[in-house]
């Protein structure tokens, strides 16, 4: 293992976090709100400690492989969640520890969980760092280090170990110019959205806010209602954005290349919108006499699918109301997730068809034990070990789910809140079922079940392999 | 540059590696899915799972952009298939990788009319290359600038001899020498002199002379020059083909005797070669290689297809320090393994093809100030040596050696004006139509500009 690359990594990665910092201090200088000196506060110590960490453990140890890109990415984002929760913590907006830690991880894992009863108490600064959060989280912090400093090989196993989807595909040769060629068109789309939700009559402050948390699939809020508070226009423009985060930025790639052909093609895609579009018509035909009118029906159905699929979170009304059978549709929808390469979290649609396809083909040799089948993928034959790595990946995706149920089930609440409660923050969406659903909030749970949340999060948005690969002795062992 | 690499098998991963790490963005293409995924998890760039002579797979690896393709499969034919259809869809430059020794005498038409820029035989260019070293049996490696007429060598300083100790500056005047000496390796570090450098004890160094001061040198600090009689070649490989070729060539009143295993390929060299005495027999086995006097040979050059044999019998013709012994390695990470021990010279193929590959794309920078000619990687690619021919004026011409500000690790070794070698001086200057020799460390040069700071 080399430790001292990783930790030079992290210390370039502190750095770049308390640079971030300067944007909600300048927030607070606009709105003239004292709460800004708390981020200079932390933010200069977090420079030099960074600095500090970058010079003494800069080496010329160029071994750098996988076991080191998974504990850099898993390490950095520990260490990324604790020094963003500070702010929160000494300014005593959020007075425990436990909680600003909560929802700073909620932000930065792109979840949108809050503990927070009342939002509006928040001066803006803090609003604003806490969706900013969902910005920086979306396509991920290290991959905006290797967008802005210039690395050799090794950065291609952060890559791999950070970005979303059962394997990365790159979008052109070089890793650096992959990431930035990323963040261009996840940050032009960004102000695209702010744009338009401030031209559709939204203050500039929620549009801004509540663009960061579309784009990085998040889901915090800045008023006391939500997204219940804009007009129907704006809410319908979110839903549309938010579909829009949640496909896969290769195809934006593929666009802009002007290959649109290619990019409409795409398996994924068209199986994602499928999803979309069956399941806003079930949920219509389960849910349209609750309504006054079927296009009242349709705006929820719509707004309520996209925010769940895309792992974001917003909600427009409270569809804990809904018929049992449109609730489980929406929590399977978390599960499902979107678009591998995107900004959202869950299983990812990739992954499910590829798991989908296998159990039929396994169904398939169970009549025909000698019959040779392969699975395609975008036209192209998925291998073995692809596949293994899903199926593996699906497995313990389900044993950490149940174990995560067991843990929160210690706090003694609903069958739905517990089970929902861990699907959703497993699977960074940040909205519920029943005392969690769009009223609730997650203040009712006590400190570990917190704890489990943050874990739980943590490993949703790394996609397990990091978080587990940190804690096992194997990846140790290998020292000096 | 962007770069298409067609076969990433050891030539194609080589000179992937080298590309990346000199800044082009690359494109691999293979069939194997495994094989991509293993090389492309270790180098930085794409990779395309197909048959690189399928016209969709190109334009999947984005031919209509790419500055170059490379195609360096194991099958000649796919390779000029490649290079044929990769020149239908795009502007881009071909390189194929040719070695068939039929396939030779017409490889001038194929290229023409295909439109293939460059053919690359890595066999061909190692037995060149074995047969420079061959011409100073002293050396561990040996490198020509200026069509052969001026050398940098490597070589490891005898214990016992007179120039240890000695400063640069002195070491000339001293030994009557005029030699260059551009790197010098210590332990694991390379430095690059001045004058006051001295020369210490286990030293490897890097200079460069013409032909004359060379066997000078090797006078005054110690070792005999004596050219090569007997030759004994372990493996038939088309390497060996090769440099019985480029050895009779130079002198024909030679003795060469090749062993080989295969009782087919045996007789086909001897029915070629009639004056080559040619031994079927494993080598490794009994008593055969000093039965045939290994003890009294010359040289001794291992080119079978096993890395460990190569070695193992390197070091065994090595043992009694007469003989000059020649290794050829196909692993690199051999190469760096068995740096310690005393195998004489190592060639590495497919060091030798990404060299050329790396001279051939930098060369086509089109900046328009020089052409790199020659291009080798030397001390495992960390200092490189240069050539370069000026073709128009620059920053870098017509001003005083003394008073241009070279970047550091920089070391003009020679220029070649009018036919003839001059040794630099603060007081040269380099002009139009100069070749000139540089060594460096530590620095990409694509043009010869890049040398001022």
């Amino acid at each position: 293992m080399n430790i001292k690359k990783v930790i030079s990594f992290i210390g370039i990665m502190m750095m770049i976090e308390s640079i971030l910092m300067i944007l909600p201090f300048i927030v607070s200088i606009i709105y003239k709100e004292s709460d800004g000196k708390y981020f200079s506060y932390v933010g200069l110590p977090l420079l030099v400690i960074g600095f500090l960490l970058y010079k003494f453990f800069k080496t010329d140890d160029d071994k750098f492989y996988s076991a080191e890109g998974f504990v850099t990415v898993s390490i950095g984002w520990i260490v990324l969640s604790v020094c963003g929760a500070l702010p929160f913590c000494i300014s005593k907006a959020i007075p425990n520890f436990i909680d600003s830690l909560f929802e700073t991880v909620s932000g930065f894992t792109t979840t949108g969980a809050t503990i927070l009863t009342d939002v509006t108490q928040l001066s803006n600064c803090m609003l604003f760092w806490r969706s900013f959060t969902h910005f920086v989280g979306g396509m991920g912090v290290l991959v905006l280090m290797l967008a802005i400093i210039p690395t050799k090989s090794e950065n291609m196993h952060i890559m791999k170990a950070e970005s979303p989807g059962p394997k990365v595909g790159k979008l052109v040769s070089k890793v650096s110019d992959t990431a930035r060629t990323l963040y261009l068109i996840y940050v032009v789309l960004t102000i695209i959205t702010i744009l338009s939700y401030k031209l559709s009559g939204m203050p500039l402050f929620d549009s801004i806010c509540i663009g960061f948390g579309t784009a990085g699939t998040g889901g915090f809020v800045v008023t006391k209602n939500g997204c219940a508070d804009y007009n129907t226009f704006s809410q319908t423009l979110i839903g549309i954005y938010m579909l829009i985060f949640g496909v896969n930025f290769n195809i934006y790639y593929l666009i802009l290349i002007k290959k649109i052909k290619d990019a409409l093609c795409s398996e994924e895609l068209r199986v994602y919108l499928g999803i979309v579009f069956m399941s806003i018509v079930l949920i219509v035909f389960n849910i349209y006499n609750l309504y006054n009118s079927i296009g009242e029906s349709i705006h929820n159905a719509f707004f309520h699918v996209s925010s769940i699929i895309t792992t974001t979170g917003y909600a427009i009304s409270d569809y804990t109301i809904w018929h049992d059978f449109s609730q489980v549709m929406l929590l399977l929808l978390m599960i499902c997730g979107a678009c591998a390469g995107s900004t959202a979290g869950g299983l990812k649609v990739s992954r499910v068809v590829i798991s989908v396809k296998s159990a039929i083909n396994e169904l398939y040799m169970q009549l025909h034990p000698n019959s040779v089948k392969v699975i395609t993928f975008e036209d192209k034959v998925v291998d073995k070990n692809t596949k293994n790595t899903v199926m593996s990946y699906v497995i313990i995706y389900i044993l950490i789910c149940l174990l995560g149920i067991l843990l929160i089930s210690l706090d003694d609440f609903d069958f739905t809140t517990t089970v929902s409660s861990v699907i959703e923050t497993f699977n960074n969406v940040g909205l519920g079922l029943s005392k969690i659903g769009p009223k609730g909030n997650f203040s009712i749970f006590n400190q570990f079940s917190k704890v489990v949340f943050v874990i739980l999060m943590l490993t949703g948005r790394l996609e397990i392999f990091p978080m587990i690969i940190l804690f096992s002795k194997n990846t140790w062992k290998r020292s000096t | 540059m962007k770069v298409i690499i067609v076969g990433c098998g050891k030539v194609g991963s080589t000179i992937a590696r080298s590309l990346v790490s000199e800044n082009h963005d690359v494109i691999l293409v293979d069939k194997s899915q495994s094989l991509v995924d293993a090389v492309s998890s270790d180098i930085d760039c794409m990779a395309v799972v197909g048959n690189g002579a399928i016209q969709s797979v190109l334009i999947e690896a984005q031919i209509e952009t790419a500055d170059f393709l490379i195609a360096c499969t194991s099958s000649d034919e796919i390779n000029i298939l490649t290079c044929f259809l990769a020149r239908k869809t795009s502007k881009c430059r071909t390189v194929a990788r040719i070695r068939n020794l039929e396939y030779a005498k017409q490889i001038e038409y194929i290229m023409k009319e295909l439109d293939i820029s460059l053919t690359i035989n890595p066999e061909l260019e190692t037995a060149r290359e074995i047969a420079r070293i061959l011409r100073y049996p002293k050396s561990i490696s040996s490198d020509t600038f200026f069509n052969g007429r001026f050398n940098s060598l490597m070589i490891s300083i005898p214990d016992d001899s007179k120039i240890i100790g000695m400063k640069l500056k002195d070491a000339n005047i001293l030994l009557h020498s005029n030699v260059l000496v551009c790197a010098i390796e210590r332990g694991d570090e390379i430095i690059i002199p001045n004058g006051n450098s001295e020369i210490k004890k286990g030293d490897k160094i890097l200079f460069v002379a013409d032909h004359n001061n060379v066997v000078s040198f090797f006078k005054a600090i110690g070792y005999e020059y004596k050219s090569l009689k007997s030759y004994m070649i372990i493996g038939a490989s088309r390497i060996t083909y090769y440099l019985i070729d480029i050895l009779n060539k130079y002198n024909s009143n030679i003795n060469i005797k090749v062993f080989d295993k295969d009782i087919k390929i045996c007789e086909d060299l001897a029915s070629k070669y009639p004056n080559v005495s040619v031994i079927n027999a494993d080598a490794t086995e009994g008593n055969i290689l000093h039965q045939e006097g290994i003890d009294d040979t010359d040289a001794f050059i291992t080119l079978t297809g096993i890395d460990e044999e190569n070695i193992i019998l390197a070091l065994l013709a090595n043992n009694n320090g007469k003989t000059k012994s020649i290794a050829k390695v196909n692993h690199m990470n051999f190469v760096y393994a068995i740096r310690k021990l005393d195998v004489g010279s190592i060639v590495n193929p497919e060091r030798v093809a990404a060299n050329l590959i790396s001279s051939y794309v930098r060369a086509a920078n089109d900046s328009g100030e020089s052409n790199i000619e020659t291009l080798y990687k030397l001390f495992d690619g960390r200092v490189e040596a240069l050539g370069f021919k000026i073709t128009s004026k620059s920053k870098a011409t017509d001003v005083k050696l003394k008073d241009l500000n070279l970047k550091s690790n920089v070391v003009i070794a020679g220029i070649y004006r009018k036919g003839a070698v001059i040794r630099p001086t603060g007081y040269d200057e380099l002009k139009v139509g100069d070749s000139v020799a540089i060594i460096t460390k530590d620095n990409v040069l694509n043009d010869i500009v890049d040398i001022v700071a």
